[in-house]
């Protein structure tokens, strides 16, 4: 008994102090953020009506990319540091939380990997993107969150930057070719 | 609660409803709450590191920014309280009101990452009252050595911040606020040394003492320079210096403590500057103010409510016992006749501290259930303590009446309190007053509140705006107590939400009640029904002395008045006006459905809490509920509450269901076809029709396959 109390009083010893925990944190298109801790997340479920071709996608730090419809009532629940999809048209999906780079909704073609597509790549930085090696022939759009065309910044040499100086700050739709994504600025 | 957003679509003569909501992203967290997220309000969603302390537990210390407050909500989420917590009578322990003011923003920040202490303080209820509601198990702190609780959460403190009375006692307020931002105890020298000589010598982080500033207004703009940008801009605490009650939900969410007052130029722009930096519609002040009318007339101007609860205690206990709220059923009431309909009101009951300390009390009065009585309370406690409410529905008899007190979710001052009762609305533009009748919505329907009291009369914008948002009311009081003047007019808004003024408003005796409404019963003639309502002042005129006003209207029209509940005077109004009322409240209904687990009835009792719900008996995913009104009525709206709305998950609301109506209850028609619905509430107006049979049947059930009908409300007249 004696022997125990000394080995957890130095196990208490050194949990206490600091440490580091996984947060969740939801971007909204407002450029709010809400956070919540892993700690207190039992599960995010979904309520679908109609939701078409709409669903979740996982895109991972290596550019890997993972797609489920909505219509597939995906449950996303984490544990041991692995977050895991199950629905009910596919295999139960688990990512290391550590690799995910984002979670997304969206459609399957939305699923193309955030920083290199159809031969150009996006920068992004803080307060703007760099979109570089744009093909020739093809024009970058730019639309604001609610749908309406904005003017497309000039640029030279396939690279275009968008950023709050030329945009002002907010969210955008940047669409390249068949490529189309957000970006906030 | 979100209302479902309705498309009809004429079709072959009926009304077909198609819900147009997007995906929703329902976050479950370990506490059982559920957060809706829509999924097109989503930019993405990312993991990061957190860096953190750990106590000597291993419990991860929560800093105040970091606890979950979704915008739905008043209060962040808190953890479950531990499973047995510290307890310290501090009337009992005599300690100061300085260091009573330490030990709560103790108690905050501890409590914060996971409820630990609770305070003893008012000791006006029997002190095991709120305890044993909230199923908490307590371990006492000897009072007569009540720094023992400081050391045993030393570890989660960083330091102090030094402070002194000497020049203000507003000092107090800046030293909490800095307190509840950086985990540190404010303290007085004195306090200081007490600590001390109880083995604990914090380092002094920040040092007040040096300031020299003297008045409220100087060192309330020091803590808006140096600090406001640090605190949430969600609540503001509006208290006392060394009145130590709410300062522990203040330290634990990091919120800025003043004590301003708006009659003074100086003060008041500088409140301002805190007020305007709130969002209407979602943020409140809690506490008080020097002054009622300038204080809650002041954030009204910014659409901000007032919580008046200076001496709520125990805030970081009991929001954190997250129970789902027991709606009492609501009783039928039978059917209108020539009579006087008359209504008595409790007041106070907007006050939070009023409703866990004195309410307490006097709900154990002897005259409570011997006669109707409406008791004003507050639906804020939906959120502080649905434990609170619960007791009291609990114990609420078929008499007793639930209704918000003023203005709403919250006090409201719809008169501009500075220019005099005479004077302009404040809101009377409705901008602001929108986002806080919206709010209201939400919170009374979470309470279960069908009544406002309003304190004065209010605009005809501002009666617009609870009309527009506030469908879950079945009636708002108005009143005339600064004039006194003569009895507001009664009135209708947009067609169905009645206004009555209460006549008299707070008094505090019996004769005086009884005046006040003979000047209308001793007109009544029996031709038609008259209706009479009046709020009696609870500090005066307990349910132990109003009990007498049944034999006094007695007296005045023998056999002739009846004293009601607040819910069903306003059905008896709106039918005697021939405006639409809930017929299912009606007791010559009857009700009946397709083999069920529960009864018939319950799918249609006036509540849509858990155990009061209809549930299939099977799990085939359908199910009809049938009401039958006797007579044939206008029906123009209905209401059907889900599984949600009884606090299940929203994967159990039904899916798809029609509503049909009959004349003789073999032919049908089908006037609303529900599919895809996800809402919590079906709320659908619809062109009148005749009937005297509703039926709605559910075609397809929540993911479990049973049909869940937590409550239907049929709206019909004559």
């Amino acid at each position: 008994m004696r022997k125990f109390i000394v080995l957890a009083t130095l196990l208490l010893g050194a949990l206490s102090g600091q440490a580091q925990e996984k947060v969740m944190n939801i971007q909204k298109t407002d450029g709010t953020n809400a956070q919540t801790r892993i700690a207190d997340l039992k599960q995010i479920s979904f309520l679908a009506v109609e939701a078409g071709e709409q669903g979740l996608i996982v895109k991972t730090q290596d550019g890997e990319t993972a797609f489920v419809l909505f219509e597939s009532n995906p449950v996303v629940t984490i544990s041991s540091g692995k977050l895991i999809v199950k629905s009910s048209s596919a295999e139960t999906m688990r990512f290391e939380i550590n690799d995910i780079a984002e979670i997304m909704f969206g459609n399957e073609s939305d699923a193309t990997p955030i920083r290199e597509s159809e031969g150009f790549a996006f920068v992004m930085q803080e307060g703007s993107v760099l979109i570089r090696d744009i093909p020739k022939g093809v024009k970058p759009s730019i639309y604001s969150i609610d749908g309406r065309s904005l003017p497309t910044p000039s640029y030279k040499g396939g690279e275009l930057r968008l950023s709050r100086v030329t945009l002002g700050p907010g969210i955008f739709i940047v669409k390249v070719g068949s490529f189309s994504t957000k970006i906030k600025l | 609660m979100k209302k479902i957003f309705l498309l009809a679509i004429a079709l072959l003569g009926t009304l077909q409803f198609m819900a147009q909501q997007p995906t929703t992203m329902i976050t479950t967290l370990t506490n059982g709450a559920n957060i809706r997220t829509e999924v097109n309000e989503v930019e993405k969603i990312t993991f990061t590191d957190s860096l953190f302390s750990l106590n000597n537990n291993g419990l991860r210390i929560l800093e105040a920014n970091e606890l979950c407050w979704p915008d739905d909500r008043l209060l962040p989420y808190f953890p479950a309280p531990a499973s047995s917590i510290k307890a310290l009578d501090m009337p009992a322990a005599s300690l100061s009101d300085e260091e009573r003011v330490m030990f709560c923003t103790l108690q905050g920040i501890v409590n914060r990452t996971q409820p630990r202490i609770l305070l003893y303080n008012h000791n006006e209820e029997p002190r095991a009252t709120w305890p044993t509601a909230h199923n908490l198990t307590l371990s006492s702190i000897s009072t007569s050595a009540p720094y023992t609780l400081v050391k045993q959460f030393k570890d989660e403190i960083k330091g102090l911040v030094l402070y002194s009375t000497e020049k203000s006692n507003h000092y107090i307020n800046l030293a909490a606020t800095i307190a509840g931002l950086d985990r540190l105890l404010p303290v007085t020298e004195a306090i200081r040394t007490k600590l001390v000589a109880n083995g604990m010598d914090f380092p002094v982080v920040e040092d007040l003492t040096s300031l020299t500033m003297s008045n409220a207004y100087a060192i309330y703009n020091y803590l808006y320079t140096n600090y406001w940008s640090r605190c949430n801009h969600r609540l503001l605490i509006s208290e006392r210096p060394a009145i130590p009650y709410v300062h522990d939900i203040g330290a634990a969410c990091g919120s800025a403590c003043v004590w301003l007052d708006p009659r003074t130029s100086s003060e008041r722009s500088l409140l301002d500057k805190f007020l305007k930096d709130l969002t209407p519609g979602r943020d409140f002040v809690l506490g008080w103010y020097p002054e009622e009318r300038s204080g809650v007339g002041e954030a009204t101007k910014y659409g901000l409510s007032s919580v008046p609860g200076d001496f709520f205690e125990n805030t970081t206990v009991y929001t954190a016992v997250n129970k789902p709220i027991k709606i009492p059923p609501v009783p039928k009431r039978p059917k209108l006749e020539n009579k006087v309909y008359a209504t008595i009101y409790i007041s106070d009951g907007d006050n939070i501290q009023y409703c866990q300390h004195a309410m307490a009390k006097i709900f154990e009065q002897s005259g409570r259930g011997q006669m109707p009585m409406n008791w004003t309370i507050s639906p804020a406690l939906a959120d502080f303590s649905p434990s609170m409410l619960n007791y009291y529905y609990g114990k609420a008899t078929t008499n007793d009446c639930f209704v918000s007190g003023p203005s709403g979710m919250g006090y409201a001052m719809p008169f501009n309190g500075l220019a005099g009762t005479s004077g302009e609305y404040y809101l009377s533009a409705g901008a602001k007053f929108i986002p806080y009748t919206q709010l209201t919505q939400r919170y009374i329907e979470k309470a279960g509140l069908r009544v406002i009291t309003i304190w004065d009369n209010i605009s005809s914008a501002q009666r617009k705006a609870f009309a527009d948002n506030c469908p879950y009311l079945y009636g708002l009081t108005i009143n005339d107590y600064e004039r006194q003047t003569g009895r507001l007019a009664y009135a209708v808004q947009s067609g169905w939400l009645p206004i009555a003024p209460q006549y008299p408003c707070y008094r505090g005796d019996i004769e005086g009640i009884t005046d006040f409404f003979n000047r209308d019963i001793k007109n009544f003639k029996g031709t038609g029904p008259m209706f009479v309502t009046g709020q009696a002042d609870v500090w005066n005129l307990g349910p132990d002395k109003l009990i007498a006003l049944k034999s006094k209207l007695n007296e005045l029209s023998p056999n002739n008045v009846k004293i009601v509940r607040a819910d069903h005077w306003f059905s008896y109004y709106n039918e005697a006006h021939h405006l639409p009322f809930n017929i299912t409240m009606l007791q010559s209904m009857t009700i009946s459905s397709s083999p069920s687990k529960t009864t018939a009835r319950l799918a249609a009792d006036g509540s849509p809490s858990d155990g009061y719900i209809w549930i299939s008996r099977t799990a085939e995913g359908t199910g009809w509920v049938k009401m039958d009104f006797k007579e044939n009525y206008k029906i123009s709206r209905y209401v059907i509450r889900h599984a949600e709305a009884a606090g299940l998950a929203p994967q159990l609301n039904s899916r798809d269901f029609t509503i049909e109506t009959s004349l003789d209850g073999e032919t049908w028609t089908t006037i609303g076809t529900h599919t895809g619905n996800t809402l919590p509430v079906t709320d659908a107006s619809i062109t009148p029709v005749e009937a005297r049979y509703v039926r709605v049947n559910v075609t397809n059930a929540g993911t479990d396959g049973f049909v869940r009908i937590g409550d239907i409300e049929v709206y019909g007249a004559h």
